[in-house]
């Protein structure tokens, strides 16, 4: 079952190219076929018509002429006997026994009656007339007329009489005589001398049985359900196969049966139709009512073919063909219905659609299966395709040896297969190679890291802390540090020159070379040449190193420095000045064998602070490709005054990267930082200071409670007096902030901290306005109650309250503060 | 700083949590000023753990003071530190404001 449905869908892919235009051509095939079939309906339909014309045409001659057949005798015997009533003589003994005769022989006369005018037949009879008639015995005979029956005004008597010709009655049923439908045939007598006064005396009449016409009538059949009728010049139907129209009026049947219809039209109309609708079914319906043209045509004897609508077509037939019989008045109505007129059309039509319809459908599974057979090499190279993209590239092409259009498309695809696979086999090579770099960075990148010391000296006397910040897994740069004999602090920072695994080996070598030479205690110019020496002798590449090594006598404070043609240190001295420390330099190692290099010393004073960096500081670079550069590296160092060596080489640190920003590091980043602090244990009278610089905006005054917190730790100053300065210095920044600076432009206000035997001092410089906060009175308000209280002013008084001692001094273009607090 | 806000039946109690200074106490003053514009006027502020304020923060509590006296709404302290207190003194402001040593007994007040 599965299995034929996926036939079944496979067969009829309705997106599939056979299935639309299987689709399309028969579209179009219908659309030519329904224009034909239309044509052809319409032309038979009209041809059926004519021939259907015909058809009811002869049929009613033919009934016609049948009817007359009958007709025709009675008339003209009983016109015969009539005029055979002498004038001046007459003999109705000789009239009454021929017509009594007459009755007995002729099959449809019913009955026949000399009437006679009031006292005409003698002066003794008002009512004399004399009526033989058919009845089970036989022929009787019967004087018709007293005061019930006054035959005078009987329509059979009357109408002859005015008219004064021969006249066929209405039917009517004879109650008396015959108990039978019948109509009478009546014709006139006149006596009289003179042929132009010649006086009515009566009537002479054939009662006709309509029974023997209407054998005839009902012998008529149209189609199925077609039927003729007759009917008299006043409308009264004579005969009709339903027997429940006889004796009824044409017009009142035609218009019951038209207002039935359109009732019920009018009721389906209320349901569905709108109103402007419903406005043409009663125009219609007033059409009908108005038009009784056709019945009128009928009864005045014209012969013709009628449509006769709509509403006459439901009760059984619409198409009428009518025509006068003979002389008697009455017509002829043949009725046929237009459906069973063209059901045998319509029968065909069936047929035909039927066939076509399924023509169609073989044409269209045909079309399918050949526009399937065309389109299976493509369908083939889309499966094809579909591996290609999943990853398989050596999917199997459908051979296509066909030379269309299928067949170079076919073509290309095995060309771009092939290309293809060369593309993936090349990416599969290069991606490999890749990785191999990759790897190969990684090992050297971890060599790198693995050589550094990362356990930095815990002592008083120095401060040492080192930063390497590795550009993407390139090893070059380095740094070292390690203490001999208790107090001498060896370290150094190098740069060697390549990158990736060769590099990082080098900087291995050097390091190890380094430590090795030094700590046997050799002086710093002959560890420096005899790593040269080692370095140069087997060295391939022609590989060297930018190195500076450097010896820090703890007691002493004597700093022996060597470089190798790396960057200048800075030396930050204690009271806050920074500069590069211009020592000699040498050639870097690995050059040139058998170079002297030469190192120089200086002295270090407590607080003194030494920054070993490499290039890779000074040469980052940011988005715009600008280099950071010593001046940048310098104001950094400016910034940020006697910070521990750690923090000092943080921030450093972070200023490079903030410079940098979204720039990718090209090259390691290396600080190291010494900070000499000398004896341990410094004497009451020592000092140590702090500086801290801060620009003129609020959000500024947040590094003064930070750097109290530093202080507090560092100097063991109580945490109520470290809230007073910070009340104090808050209320003196804030004030130089608000007020010292008219202009908008950016400026900065230098702190130093000092620490003292028995004191803490601030001094605070700024380069605004001159103000002296000592000449603001402000006492007077603390007393005061609510309603007078001012909310400026307090804070100089707390300035003053808090502190031990406030100096104010104007020196040049500055403001310069010293608060004292004493422990 | 952070500044937290408690409703009570009797008062809005405002807690001042860390340092209250030049750089903040804006926050301070637009939470107080907040609160009387929607005629919260009964307000306590507890300073259990303010542990700093400078002249800029000691401003707004006295503008905040003189406007809910002004409309005769009650603003007390609490919980002052004993740092804080000092200042308070120092200041002169502990004889304007109304200070409890406990939050428990200022609620007394309202």
């Amino acid at each position: 079952m599965i299995k034929r449905k996926g036939f079944f869908r496979r067969f009829f892919n309705f997106r599939g190219l056979a299935f639309r235009s299987g689709c399309f051509f028969l579209i179009g095939v219908f659309l030519i076929l329904f224009v034909a079939f239309t044509y052809i309906v319409v032309y038979a339909a009209q041809m059926m018509l004519e021939e259907a014309k015909k058809e009811a045409a002869s049929t009613t001659n033919l009934t016609i002429s049948r009817i007359v057949t009958v007709l025709q005798p009675i008339e003209e015997v009983t016109n015969s006997l009539a005029s055979s009533i002498s004038p001046i003589n007459p003999d109705y003994t000789s009239v009454l026994r021929l017509s009594r005769d007459y009755v007995i022989t002729s099959v449809p006369v019913f009955g026949s009656c000399l009437a006679f005018e009031p006292y005409a037949f003698s002066k003794d009879h008002y009512y004399y007339a004399p009526y033989f008639y058919e009845s089970p015995k036989g022929v009787k005979l019967k004087i018709l007329g007293n005061e019930s029956y006054d035959y005078f005004n009987q329509a059979w008597y009357s109408l002859p009489k005015k008219l004064k010709k021969p006249v066929w009655s209405d039917p009517y049923f004879d109650l008396g005589g015959g108990n039978a439908l019948m109509c009478t045939y009546a014709v006139p007598f006149y006596l009289g001398a003179n042929k132009e006064r010649l006086e009515f005396k009566g009537v002479l009449t054939m009662d006709v049985s309509l029974k023997s016409l209407e054998k005839i009538v009902s012998g008529v059949h149209i189609f199925k359900s077609g039927f003729a009728m007759l009917v008299s010049k006043s409308g009264k139907i004579l005969t009709s196969p339903k027997p429940e129209y006889v004796n009824q009026d044409l017009r009142d049947i035609t218009r019951n049966i038209r207002e039935e219809v359109n009732n019920i039209e009018l009721d389906l109309n209320d349901d569905i139709k709108n109103p402007s609708q419903q406005a043409r079914g009663s125009r219609t319906h007033v059409s009908i009512g108005a038009g009784d043209s056709l019945e009128e045509r009928i009864l005045r004897g014209e012969v013709g073919f009628a449509n006769a609508g709509k509403a006459l077509k439901k009760s059984g037939g619409d198409l009428l063909y009518y025509a006068p019989v003979g002389t008697t008045g009455w017509s002829l109505i043949v009725v046929f219905s237009s459906n069973e007129l063209l059901s045998g059309l319509i029968d065909f039509l069936k047929k035909l659609a039927s066939v076509v319809l399924g023509s169609m459908i073989a044409a269209l599974l045909i079309t399918i299966f050949i526009v399937k057979r065309f389109t299976h090499p493509i369908r083939k190279l889309a499966d094809a395709a579909r591996l290609i993209g999943q990853g398989e590239f050596h999917a199997t092409l459908p051979v296509i040896r066909s030379k269309n259009e299928i067949g170079q498309l076919a073509k290309s695809f095995a060309l771009m297969q092939v290309e293809l696979q060369n593309y993936i086999y090349n990416l599969q090579e290069t991606t490999s190679a890749k990785e191999k770099i990759e790897s190969e960075l990684k090992v050297a990148h971890e060599i790198q890291v693995g050589m550094l010391p990362t356990h930095f000296p815990q002592r008083m006397d120095c401060d040492l802390f080192a930063i390497l910040e590795p550009a993407r897994a390139v090893g070059g740069d380095l740094y070292d540090f390690f203490v001999i004999d208790k107090d001498r602090l060896y370290f150094a920072v190098g740069d060697v020159s390549g990158k990736g695994v060769p590099a990082s080996l080098f900087m291995a070598v050097t390091r190890t070379l380094f430590r090795s030479k030094a700590i046997s205690g050799v002086p710093l110019e002959d560890v420096f040449m005899s790593i040269n020496e080692e370095l140069c002798k087997d060295n391939p590449n022609v590989m060297f190193v930018t190195f500076q090594a450097a010896i820090l006598d703890l007691k002493a404070g004597t700093l022996e420095i060597c470089n190798a043609g790396h960057n200048l240190p800075i030396l930050i001295k204690k009271e806050g000045s920074a500069d590069k420390l211009l020592c000699k330099s040498n050639i870097p190692l690995g050059i040139r064998d058998a170079v002297k290099y030469h190192s120089e010393t200086y002295q270090l004073e407590h607080g003194d602070m030494l920054v070993l960096y490499t290039d890779g500081v000074t040469e980052a670079t940011n988005i715009r490709y600008e280099l950071y550069k010593e001046d940048n590296l310098l104001k950094s160092i400016s910034m940020i005054l006697n910070l521990p060596a750690k923090e000092t080489a943080t921030r450093l640190i972070m200023d490079v990267k903030s410079f940098s920003g979204e720039a990718e590091q090209s090259d390691d980043i290396t600080l190291l930082v010494v900070k000499y602090n000398g004896q341990t244990n410094p004497g009451p009278d020592e000092t140590d200071s702090l500086r801290l610089t801060i620009k003129n905006q609020i959000p500024e005054i947040e590094k003064i409670p930070e750097t109290l917190d530093i202080l507090a730790e560092r100097w063991t100053i109580p945490a109520k007096m470290i809230m007073e300065i910070n009340l104090a210095l808050e209320e003196l920044v804030t004030n130089v902030i608000f007020y010292a600076y008219p202009d908008e432009s950016e400026h900065e206000i230098e702190l130093v901290f000092s620490r003292h035997a028995k004191s803490i001092s601030i001094r605070v410089t700024d380069d605004g306005k001159p103000f002296n906060l000592l000449e603001k009175v402000v006492h007077k308000e603390i007393n005061k109650p609510l309603e007078e209280r001012k909310v400026g002013g307090l804070g100089v008084h707390f300035i003053k309250t808090m502190m031990n001692r406030v100096e104010y001094n104007r020196s040049g273009d500055k403001n310069i503060v010293h608060l004292t607090k004493n422990f | 700083m952070e500044i937290n806000e408690t409703k009570t039946e009797l008062c809005t109690i405002v807690g001042i949590i860390g340092r209250l200074d030049t750089t903040n106490y804006g926050l301070l003053e637009k939470k107080l000023k907040e609160l009387i514009d929607n005629r919260q006027i009964r307000i306590l502020v507890d300073c259990a753990k303010m542990d700093y304020v400078s002249s800029s923060g000691l401003r707004i509590l006295l503008m905040t003071l003189k406007s809910i006296t002004q409309a005769s709404g009650k603003f007390i302290l609490c919980n002052l530190q004993e740092n804080i207190k000092e200042i308070f003194e120092i200041s002169g402001f502990n004889s304007i404001f109304e200070i409890y040593p406990t939050q428990s007994e200022a609620l007394k007040y309202f």
